[in-house]
């Protein structure tokens, strides 16, 4: 720990706007358009949905499109920038989600909604290749 | 006062039949004269002077008819008795302010109604016409009510003076209220019932008509004075029919007041075929989405309504107009009054139900599964204990640690509303907490800073194992990343305490000295209504693996051979076997048993399920 306190200050505001990007994106293209969805994830990710579990970007991302239509509320956002515990690995963080969820189009009247309160755990890495943040392992589970 | 001996409108005593006496009902349509009928609160300018009148010939109230009768004529007003607002009778009715008050004369009870209103009478300069006397069961208190604000200040200033037969001082509480009648109480409602079941539903064709309810002498002759402008009526109605007349398949409610459909969101007559709503008040189109729920309405009367009366400024759409709307509300009607109505086309899209694919209790591999159950176990009965004292050989040295609240009322999902106290100040949610110092504080790094905080700041907990889903992200680095989500109580103040849903994200790895933890991360919310019920019918649940176990060896196989018994068709016995034979390699046991069957090898015992 040699950095200034400045420069921790300054590091420690850099990994919660990457993550605080990072997490609004990824919620408002599942909204909005879900098929870009791979694009968050790493070619080997895994998603564990509901304890189901789906391996590779390719499967994840068709498991996902293949949801119904969903409006996601955040009420909560935190993380772990794991490079203070492991300085020599790739810059990774833990974050950690909480909100609601509502399946359903948005103007279809007729059928009733279904809404979950949920928890997501994601770790995010950097993929070195193509220096963009991507979804390596990830947790969501509804409230039940 | 002068109008007091025209006797141009029917005395309200007058026990001959409704109001179809009156020559205006015979009009050609019946006397509604495309006008809406007032709803039972607005009592006009003609009420006033038919009270007048009729004070005049009855000076003691006495007997429940002449009441019921009065209630059900006076109260009731008539569109179709609309007069012009000249004279000077009604100019004075407009200063002596209309409205009901209710006049509780305490102990009326026990000492009698006859000296009770002759007392009062008596002490009362003017006469006052008084409604609906009933004793209060419990305070043993007269009730009644009148009409005319001079008649409440006149009896409000009678409290205390009225002496009766020198036995008692009555004291005289007034108070303005909304109307009259009180709600069906326990015992009207029987008769309420069994008046509907025999008067008004016919056996043969299931048909129930509840049409001008409002003026059925016989309910006011119980003492029932419906009114379809309040909810609770209403309400009250909806529960006898789904209670007693649950058949019922056809229902008018033509010629009610009717101004609102909500309550009728609670009706369930699934043989409802044929629904009136004629004749009513409604003036909103979106009433009938109250409806949509009645699964086979095939017909619904709408006619004579404000919404559809072609002279209504208020209503700007067409008749055609409305019937389309109400037909894309309720999408099973096929008639409309007389019209028939169109099949209707709707798109694919909106017809199919969401369907979310259904939870997995743990995703656990194999192999973690006996030390994983071990471990949360262990850790939780150390967690669950007061002073959390034996964590430290959990953590490792150099680990961090961070609690994030959502305290989002949530109005999607309604939670309970349990309070978080000064917990929340330990929350590290970057969408609430903007101060990056204040962030980095939160965020806990070294054993002994996060172990001073879950033992001197987190609550005494009580964690429900039967509530755990635990899922392993990563086994990388040879660290183990997983998530356990479940519920917990509170327990520091009471074993009745908050419920709390929580997700831990546990990162442990393997050292010499064991499994530590170099990452833990709590996220809790409140639990919701259906989770508290898990927690608190849940058996009480001594260790986390005797409850609800990460699928032990035998359970796995047994999953296996169940598997394999569906896809193959083989009974339980022998799928057993072929996996046993291929070493519980399933896609082998698969392949052999693909191969077996192709040459015919298979003996068809195999297939018999007892």
């Amino acid at each position: 720990m040699a950095t200034t306190s400045a420069d921790q200050q300054r590091k420690s505001r850099q990994d919660a706007e990457a993550v605080e990007n990072f997490s609004k994106r990824y919620y408002d293209i599942l909204d909005t358009r879900r098929h870009n969805v791979d694009k968050f994830y790493q070619n080997q990710a895994k998603l564990i949905w509901n304890g189901k579990e789906i391996n590779g970007q390719n499967a994840i991302a068709n498991y996902l499109v293949g949801l119904p239509p969903t409006k996601h509320y955040i009420y909560a956002l935190d993380f772990f920038p794991m490079k203070d515990l492991f300085p020599d690995e790739d810059t990774t963080y833990q974050v950690f989600v909480s909100g609601a969820v509502v399946y359903g189009s948005v103007d279809s009247v007729t059928i009733t909604k279904e809404k979950r309160l949920f928890s997501h755990a994601f770790i995010l890495t950097v993929d070195n290749i193509t220096s963009t943040w991507v979804i390596v392992n990830e947790s969501f589970r509804f409230h039940e | 006062m002068s109008n007091r001996n025209n006797q141009r409108t029917r005395h309200h005593t007058d026990p001959s039949s409704s109001r179809y006496n009156n020559a205006k009902y015979h009009q050609r349509n019946g006397g509604k004269n495309n006008r809406p009928e007032f709803s039972r609160r607005q009592i006009g300018s003609d009420d006033v002077d038919r009270l007048m009148m009729s004070v005049d010939d009855d000076l003691t109230t006495n007997g429940k008819s002449q009441e019921a009768s009065s209630r059900a004529r006076a109260c009731k007003n008539n569109g179709n008795r609309r007069s012009t607002r000249s004279t000077p009778q009604l100019r004075k009715a407009h200063q002596n302010q209309i409205g009901w008050w209710r006049i509780m004369v305490q102990d009326a009870g026990n000492i009698g109604k006859e000296r009770v209103m002759t007392a009062l009478r008596a002490h009362c300069p003017r006469q006052f016409q008084s409604y609906h006397y009933y004793i209060d069961q419990k305070t043993k208190a007269g009730i009644f009510f009148v009409n005319s604000q001079q008649d409440a200040d006149m009896l409000k200033r009678a409290n205390g003076k009225v002496e009766v037969q020198s036995l008692d001082i009555l004291r005289i509480i007034v108070s303005r209220v909304p109307s009259p009648i009180p709600s069906l109480d326990e015992d009207i409602r029987p008769h309420f019932k069994d008046y509907l079941i025999n008067r008004r539903f016919d056996q043969q064709i299931f048909k129930l008509d509840l049409t001008n309810l409002a003026d059925d002498e016989e309910l006011s002759s119980f003492g029932i004075f419906p009114q379809f402008n309040k909810q609770a009526f209403i309400h009250e109605i909806v529960d006898i029919l789904n209670r007693d007349l649950h058949m019922t398949r056809q229902l008018d409610l033509g010629s009610n007041n009717i101004v609102s459909l909500q309550e009728f969101r609670n009706l369930k007559l699934n043989d409802l075929g044929l629904l009136s709503v004629a004749s009513n008040l409604i003036k909103n189109v979106d009433e009938f989405d109250n409806l949509k729920h009645i699964p086979h309405l095939a017909h619904l009367f709408i006619k004579n309504n404000p919404i559809t009366l072609p002279n209504n400024k208020r209503n700007t759409s067409s008749m055609d107009n409305i019937i389309s709307t109400i037909q894309q509300k309720i999408p099973q009607l096929k008639r409309i009054d007389n019209v028939d109505l169109p099949p209707m086309i709707r798109f694919a899209t909106d017809i199919e139900s969401i369907s979310l694919p259904a939870s997995v209790p743990h995703c656990v591999p194999n192999d973690m599964q006996g030390f994983l159950a071990k471990f949360i176990d262990e850790y939780y009965r150390l967690f669950d204990t007061r002073g959390r004292e034996e964590l430290h050989a959990c953590y490792h040295d150099v680990c961090m640690f961070s609690l994030c609240i959502s305290t989002a009322d949530s109005t999607i999902v309604p939670t309970r509303h349990f309070k978080f106290g000064n917990l929340v100040v330990e929350s590290r949610n970057l969408q609430k907490v903007i101060d990056d110092k204040r962030r980095m504080m939160l965020l806990r790094q070294g054993k002994p800073t996060v172990l001073e905080f879950l033992r001197t700041k987190f609550p005494l907990t009580k964690h429900d194992g039967n509530s755990f889903h635990v899922d392993v992200l990563s086994t990388a680095n040879n660290r183990a990343v997983f998530t356990v989500n479940g519920l917990y109580r509170e327990v520091e103040q009471s074993t009745n305490g908050p419920v709390r849903c929580f997700q831990r994200t546990f990162t442990c790895a393997q050292t010499a000295a064991g499994v530590l933890i170099v990452a833990d991360h709590i996220m809790i919310s409140n639990a919701t209504d259906s989770q508290v019920s898990k927690i608190n019918s849940a058996t009480p649940s001594v260790t986390v693996s005797t409850s609800q176990p990460l699928n032990t060896h035998a359970d796995l196989e047994n999953q296996m051979i169940l598997r394999f018994s569906q896809e193959s068709g083989m009974n339980i016995a022998y799928s057993k076997l072929c996996l046993q034979e291929n070493n519980w390699n399933y896609d082998k046991a698969a392949e052999v048993f693909l191969d077996a069957k192709q040459k015919n090898m298979i003996p068809s015992e195999a297939f018999y399920k007892i």
